[in-house]
C-alpha cells in the first residue's frame, strides 16, 4: 500500500474516531432532562424509542406529563404481551407530537396511535413554544437528522431567526449548545446513559402519595358534570373553542400521517383531578369539544375522566390530583389497554427475539417497582406489614412526641415488626429511639424527654438515633455512617436499609399527630437508591 | 469575521481544497479571491481603503523603482563621470525616492489617523474651543493598523533596495490582504512572506497535520483560557468603583493572562491556516512572559509590530542628521556618557509613544506606550546602579531563583502597564494603583471573593487547569522542546488520544454558545 493510500486511510479513521468521541460527549452533555427540578422527564428514553428493533412496537401513545405518568407499556406487556410505546413528554405540543411520529414512523408500524386531549387546549401562541420544540430535537437520533432539521426551521420560524443559519446548526448539533453542561452532567445521568437502563418504554413512575385536597375533590367533579353550572358558566370555552381550532390541523396531518402508514388515530384522556388553577385541568367543556372534534375526524375518543376505573384520589395521586403514582398507573393502563384491546383488537405478534428482549425488560421492570413500591405506601400499618416481610434494618424515632393518633393496630403492627416490648402512648415513652431487624430489636432506649442510642451494626453501619420530646428543630435525628436521614416533621420516623441492596430504600415520617396520618418522604437518597436498585436487579438478572 | 466561527473553519477547509485542486499557476489567485471575499464579507464598502492603499503603494512602487532604473541609467550613460557627480546623482535618486515613499506612507497615515483619530480630534476641538462638533463615528476598515504599516514597510524597503518591485498590482493587493493575517496580524515584510504567496505549494500531509494542530492550540488559547477568564478582567475593571486592593491585582493578572492567550491564541490559528496552505508566517509571540526584562518582552511580545518600529522609526531616527546634532550638543552640554545617549533615549521614547498611539487614540494610550519607554530607559540608565547591587551584597545570578525573580519582576511591570491600558481612563487607573499600594484586603483571597468576580469555583478550576497546560507547554518550547515535532515522535495511540482530547477539551470548555456572542479579539479592535 502506498504511503499516500495509507495516510488517506489513517485521517479517514482518525476523524471517524474523533467524531464518535464528539457524538459521546455529547450524549452526556445534552441534558437528560426537560425539566431538571419537576417531572424528571428523561429525553432520552423518547429517543431510546428509535433503538427499538424495527416494526416491533403495536401502539404509541402521545400526551403531556398526565400521559406518561399514567401508561405504562412494561405494564401492558406483563398483563396481554403488548408491545407499546409511551413517546409523551412535559406540556407536549400537538405539532411537536406531529413531527414525532413523523419520525417514529420511519422504523416502526404501530396499529394505533393514541393521543393524550391533554394537548389539544394549547393556545396558538402556547403551541409555539421554541422550548417544546428544542427538546423534541434534542431527544430525536442522528439517524432521523431530516426531522431534526425540520423541526429547527420551524423554530426558527417560530422566532423570526429562518436565516440565521449559527442558531439553526448549534441547535441541531446539540454539543454546540449544551456544551457547558460538563459541570452540571450529573453521576446518574453519565451512569444511566453508559448502561443504558431506559426501558420503562417512556413511563415515568411516581411513587410519592399526595391527596388530592377535599375542596378540590368537590370541584372537579363539578367541572365534570354537565348539569353543574360551572359548565354553562364557564368564561374560557371561547378560548378552549379557538384551541382546539387552532390543533385541529396538525390533528388532521397526524391522522393523514397514520392512514398513509396503516396505523390508526384515536383520542383518548387520562384521569386527572385538578381545578382550573392548575394547566392540565379538564373539564365537561374540554369533554364535549374534543368529543366534537372526534366526530368530525372519525376517530374515537375514550374518556377516562367519566369512567370509574377504581382511581382512589386520596391514594393514587403523587401530586394533589395533576400525576397519577405508580399506584394509579397500573389502574389506568389496564384501563386503557382493555378498551384498546375491545374496540381494536390490539395484540401483538409473536417474535421470539423480540419477546424474548421485553420478557428480560419487564422481569426487571418489575423488581424495580417491586423495591420503589415501599414508598407508596401511606397507611401506617400495612407499611409496617411491608417492611416486616423484607430483608430490612428499620430505624425508627419518635420526635416532638407522638400525638394522639397512634392507633391501636399500629401499636401492634410496630411491636410485631420490631420485636419490642415498649408501648410508645406511655409517658416514659414520650422519647424513644430503636433499631431493628426481622422483627427483633437490635438496641432500643426510651425516655420521658430525651434519649439517644449509637449502634455498630454487623453490616458494618454505624448509626447515631437521638429522641426528643421538646418541639424544637432538632427533637430527633437518624443519623447513618455520618449522614442524616430522617424525614422533616413530628411523629414516627422510620428509615429503612435494604440489606440485600446495601442502602437506604425508604425514609418518611409518620404525623401521628394528625388525625389522617400523613406520611412525608425525605427525598434526599433517592438517588443513590434507584441507582443501586438498578444496578441490583440488573446483577440478579444477569443470569436469565 | 470572528476567526474562531464554525463559519471561519469552514471556509478555511473550502479554501485549502480549492488551492491544492486548483492549477499551480493560479493558486495564488485563489488565495487573493479568498482574501477579497473575506473582506467583502466583513464590510463591503471598506475595500474601497484597502484598495486605496494597495494602488498608492503600488504607483509608489512603480516610480521608485523607475526612477532607481533611470539613476542606474544614468550611471551607465554617464560613463566617466567624477566622484561628485556620481555622489549627486546619487543623492538626488536617494532624495526622489524617499520624497516618493513619504508621499506614499503620508497618504496611508492620513487614511489611518481619519479613521481612527477624527473622533478624538473633534472632542478636543469641541472641548478647548466649547464648540459642538458631531461625531462621525467612522468605523474602522478591516486591518487598517496592520495594513498601513505593511505599506510603509513595503515602500520604505524599495527605497532601501531590500526587496524588488511587484509590478503586477493584484499581487501585491494578495500580499497586503492575505485574508487570515489581514485580521489582527502578524505585520508582514514584503521580501520575507510575498514570495511564499505566489509559489504554488502542493499538498503536503505533515505540514497540514502540523498546521491544524497549531489552529486547535489557538483555538484552546483563545476560547477556553482568553475568552474565559475575560469576565474577571472585565467585572474587575468594568465595575472598578466596586473593588480596591488585592481584587485589582487579581484582575491585572487576570487581564495579562486574557490579552497572552487571546493575542497568541489568534496568531496560532492565522499561522496554522497558513502553514495548511504552504505558507510560514513571521514568529509574533515568543512565550513573553518568561522575560527578564522590559525590553526582552518587547523583544518577544507582537515581535513584528516591535521590529516594524525599529527599523523604520528608531534606527532611522537614531542615525539622523538631527539626531547627530543634538547628540553633538548634548555632549557639550552633559558630558560625553549622558550626552551620548540622550539622543538614543529621546528616539526611544519617541518609539515608545508611537507604540501607544498605534494602540489607540487618547492620553490613556500615549501614557501605556511611555511607560513602557520610560521602563526600558530606566533599566538602561539604572543598569550600573542594579550591577553595584549585585556586586555588594554578593547576589548569586546563575541560578533559578535569580531569573524567577527577574520574570516576577518583569511581570509585574507588565502587569502595571496592563492597568493603565485595561482601565477607564487615565483616573481611573491612578485610583487604582493607589488601592493596590494603600488597601491592604488580602483576606479577600480566601473569604470566597474570588467566586464572585465572574467565575465560580467550577470555572475557576477550569481555567487553571487551562493555564497550567499552557504553561506547562510554554516551559517545554523555552527549554527547546519542539512540541508538535515530539508529539509526531509519539505511538500511533498516544498521538490520537492527545488530539482527540484537545479537541473535546475546546469544544467541551471553550466559551461559546447559542446565546453567547463570541467574545471579538483585542487585537483585531486596533
Amino acid at each position: 500500500m502506498s504511503i499516500k493510500i495509507k495516510r488517506a486511510a489513517g485521517a479517514i479513521v482518525f476523524f471517524m474516531l474523533l467524531f464518535a468521541t464528539l457524538a459521546w460527549v455529547q450524549e452526556v452533555v445534552t441534558p437528560d432532562f426537560d425539566w431538571p427540578e419537576h417531572n424528571r422527564r428523561s429525553l432520552k428514553s423518547i429517543r431510546s424509542a428509535f433503538n427499538e428493533p424495527k416494526g416491533s412496537i403495536d401502539a404509541v401513545f402521545f400526551g403531556t406529563s398526565q400521559t406518561f405518568c399514567s401508561i405504562s407499556p412494561m405494564t401492558m406487556y406483563d398483563i396481554a404481551g403488548v408491545r407499546a410505546y409511551n413517546l409523551a413528554s412535559t406540556n407536549q405540543r400537538i405539532p411537536v407530537a406531529y413531527h414525532l411520529l413523523s419520525a417514529i414512523l420511519h422504523d416502526q408500524s404501530p396499529k394505533l396511535v393514541v393521543v393524550d386531549a391533554s394537548g389539544f387546549f394549547y393556545t396558538e401562541k402556547e403551541m409555539q413554544s421554541a422550548a417544546k420544540y428544542e427538546e423534541m430535537v434534542n431527544s430525536l437520533p442522528w439517524s432521523r437528522i431530516r426531522e431534526k432539521w425540520t423541526l429547527m426551521t420551524e423554530i426558527a420560524k417560530l422566532q423570526d431567526r429562518e436565516n440565521d443559519w449559527k442558531y439553526i446548526l448549534s441547535s441541531v448539533i446539540s454539543l454546540l449548545r449544551y456544551h457547558t453542561n460538563y459541570r452540571l452532567t450529573q453521576r446518574d445521568n453519565v451512569e444511566m446513559y453508559l448502561k443504558d437502563l431506559y426501558q420503562r418504554k417512556g413511563y415515568v413512575a411516581t411513587f410519592d402519595t399526595v391527596p388530592v385536597e377535599k375542596e378540590n375533590y368537590k370541584i372537579v367533579k363539578a367541572m365534570l358534570d354537565p348539569n353543574d353550572d360551572y359548565a354553562s358558566d364557564d368564561d374560557r370555552k371561547e378560548k378552549l373553542t379557538d384551541s382546539i381550532a387552532a390543533n385541529e390541523p396538525y390533528l388532521l396531518n397526524m391522522q393523514q400521517l397514520c392512514r398513509e402508514h396503516g396505523a390508526q388515530l384515536v383520542f383518548m384522556k387520562v384521569p386527572v383531578c385538578t381545578t382550573t388553577e392548575h394547566r392540565g385541568y379538564w373539564s365537561f367543556n374540554k369533554h364535549e369539544m374534543t368529543e366534537a372534534l372526534a366526530e368530525k375526524m372519525g376517530v374515537k375518543f375514550f374518556d377516562m375522566c367519566y369512567e370509574d376505573i377504581g382511581l382512589d384520589w386520596f391514594r393514587d395521586s403523587s401530586d394533589s390530583g395533576e400525576h397519577v403514582n405508580y399506584r394509579g398507573t397500573k389502574k389506568i393502563t389496564a384501563r386503557v389497554l382493555k378498551w384498546l384491546q375491545e374496540e381494536f383488537g390490539l395484540s401483538s405478534e409473536h417474535n421470539e427475539t423480540w419477546d424474548r428482549q421485553w420478557s428480560y425488560q419487564s422481569q426487571v421492570f418489575a423488581e424495580e417497582m417491586e423495591y420503589l413500591n415501599l414508598e407508596l405506601e401511606y397507611d401506617l400499618v400495612k407499611y409496617l406489614e411491608r417492611v416486616r416481610e423484607g430483608d430490612y434494618v428499620l430505624f425508627t424515632i419518635v420526635s416532638n412526641g407522638l400525638g394522639k393518633y397512634w392507633s391501636d393496630e399500629a401499636q401492634q403492627a410496630f411491636e410485631e415488626t420490631t420485636g419490642t416490648k415498649f408501648d410508645l402512648r406511655e409517658k416514659k415513652n414520650a422519647a424513644y429511639v430503636s433499631v431493628s431487624s426481622q422483627g427483633r430489636i437490635i438496641e432500643e432506649r426510651n425516655g420521658k424527654n430525651a434519649c439517644s442510642i449509637k449502634v455498630d451494626l454487623e453490616n458494618g453501619l454505624n448509626c447515631k438515633l437521638s429522641s426528643k420530646k421538646t418541639k424544637s428543630r432538632s427533637a430527633g435525628s437518624i443519623v447513618i455512617d455520618g449522614k442524616r436521614y430522617d424525614s422533616p416533621g413530628q411523629g414516627v420516623h422510620f428509615v429503612v436499609y435494604d440489606n440485600k441492596l446495601g442502602c437506604i430504600v425508604d425514609s418518611v415520617c409518620f404525623n401521628t399527630a394528625s388525625k389522617a396520618v400523613t406520611a412525608q418522604q425525605n427525598t434526599e437518597y433517592k438517588e443513590d437508591m434507584r441507582l443501586k436498585i438498578i444496578e441490583y436487579v440488573h446483577g440478579q438478572m444477569k443470569g436469565i | 469575521m470572528n476567526i474562531v466561527s464554525l463559519f471561519y473553519l469552514a471556509f478555511v477547509v473550502a479554501v485549502a481544497l480549492v488551492y491544492f485542486i486548483a492549477p499551480r499557476r493560479i493558486r495564488w489567485g485563489i488565495l487573493l479571491g479568498a482574501s477579497l471575499v473575506i473582506y467583502l464579507y466583513c464590510g463591503r464598502r471598506m475595500i474601497v481603503w484597502l484598495l486605496l492603499t494597495s494602488l498608492s503603494i503600488y504607483v509608489g512602487g512603480l516610480l521608485i523603482d523607475r526612477r532607481q532604473k533611470r539613476y542606474l541609467g544614468q550611471l551607465e550613460a554617464g560613463g566617466e563621470l567624477d566622484k561628485n557627480s556620481k555622489r549627486a546623482l546619487k543623492k538626488k535618486n536617494e532624495r526622489d525616492k524617499r520624497c516618493y515613499a513619504a508621499l506614499v506612507a503620508a497618504v496611508n497615515i492620513a487614511i489611518w489617523v481619519t479613521f481612527k483619530f477624527a473622533d478624538v480630534f473633534i472632542e478636543t476641538l469641541n472641548r478647548c474651543f466649547s464648540a459642538d462638533l458631531s461625531f462621525v463615528h467612522m468605523a474602522l476598515p478591516l486591518g487598517i493598523s496592520f495594513y498601513t504599516l505593511q505599506a510603509i514597510s513595503y515602500v520604505i524597503d524599495l527605497t532601501r533596495g531590500k526587496c524588488e518591485v511587484q509590478t503586477n498590482y493584484f499581487k501585491l493587493l494578495l500580499w497586503l490582504c492575505f485574508f487570515p493575517q489581514i485580521l489582527q496580524g502578524p505585520i508582514c515584510r514584503y521580501r520575507e512572506t510575498a514570495h511564499q504567496l505566489y509559489e504554488p505549494h502542493d499538498f503536503d500531509y505533515r505540514r497540514v497535520k502540523f498546521g491544524m494542530q497549531r489552529m486547535l492550540w489557538g483555538f484552546f488559547k483563545k476560547l477556553v483560557i482568553a475568552d474565559r477568564v475575560v469576565s474577571v478582567s472585565d467585572k474587575v475593571f468594568g465595575y472598578s468603583a466596586k473593588y480596591q486592593g488585592v481584587i485589582f491585582i487579581i484582575g491585572a493578572l487576570a487581564y495579562t493572562i486574557q490579552i497572552y492567550a487571546d493575542f497568541s491564541g489568534g496568531m496560532d490559528i492565522i499561522s496554522g491556516t497558513a502553514e495548511i496552505l504552504g505558507i510560514t508566517m513571521p514568529l509574533n509571540f515568543e512565550r513573553p512572559y518568561f522575560s527578564r526584562s522590559i525590553a526582552e518582552y518587547w523583544r518577544r511580545w507582537h515581535i513584528t509590530l516591535g521590529t516594524w518600529f525599529r527599523d523604520y522609526v528608531f534606527y532611522p531616527l537614531s542615525i539622523s542628521r538631527a539626531s547627530q546634532v543634538l547628540s553633538k550638543h548634548c555632549r557639550k552640554l552633559f558630558g560625553p556618557g549622558i550626552g551620548k545617549m540622550i539622543p538614543t533615549y529621546l528616539a526611544m521614547v519617541l518609539v515608545w509613544l508611537l507604540n501607544g498611539i498605534w494602540h489607540g487614540a487618547g492620553a490613556q494610550f500615549v501614557v501605556f506606550g511611555m511607560y513602557q519607554g520610560i521602563l526600558i530607559v530606566l533599566g538602561m540608565q539604572l543598569e550600573p546602579v542594579f550591577q553595584w547591587i549585585i556586586d555588594r551584597f554578593r547576589i548569586r545570578t546563575d541560578c533559578f531563583s535569580w531569573r524567577l525573580w527577574q520574570r516576577v519582576r518583569t511581570l509585574a511591570l507588565i502587569m502595571g502597564g496592563r492597568i493603565i491600558f485595561k482601565a477607564k481612563g487615565l483616573s481611573e487607573a491612578g485610583r487604582i494603583f493607589r488601592s493596590i499600594f494603600t488597601t491592604h484586603n488580602w483576606w479577600a483571597l480566601t473569604d470566597g471573593t474570588i467566586f464572585k468576580l465572574g467565575l465560580d469555583a467550577w470555572e475557576l478550576f477550569v481555567l487553571f487547569v487551562a493555564v497550567l497546560v499552557l504553561l506547562t507547554v510554554s516551559i517545554l518550547q523555552e527549554k527547546g522542546v519542539h512540541i508538535r515535532e515530539t508529539i509526531e515522535r509519539q505511538n500511533l495511540l498516544f498521538r490520537w488520544g492527545l488530539v482527540i482530547g484537545a479537541v473535546v477539551a475546546v469544544v467541551l470548555f471553550g466559551v461559546y454558545g447559542i446565546n453567547l456572542d463570541l467574545t471579538g479579539f483585542v487585537y483585531a479592535g486596533f
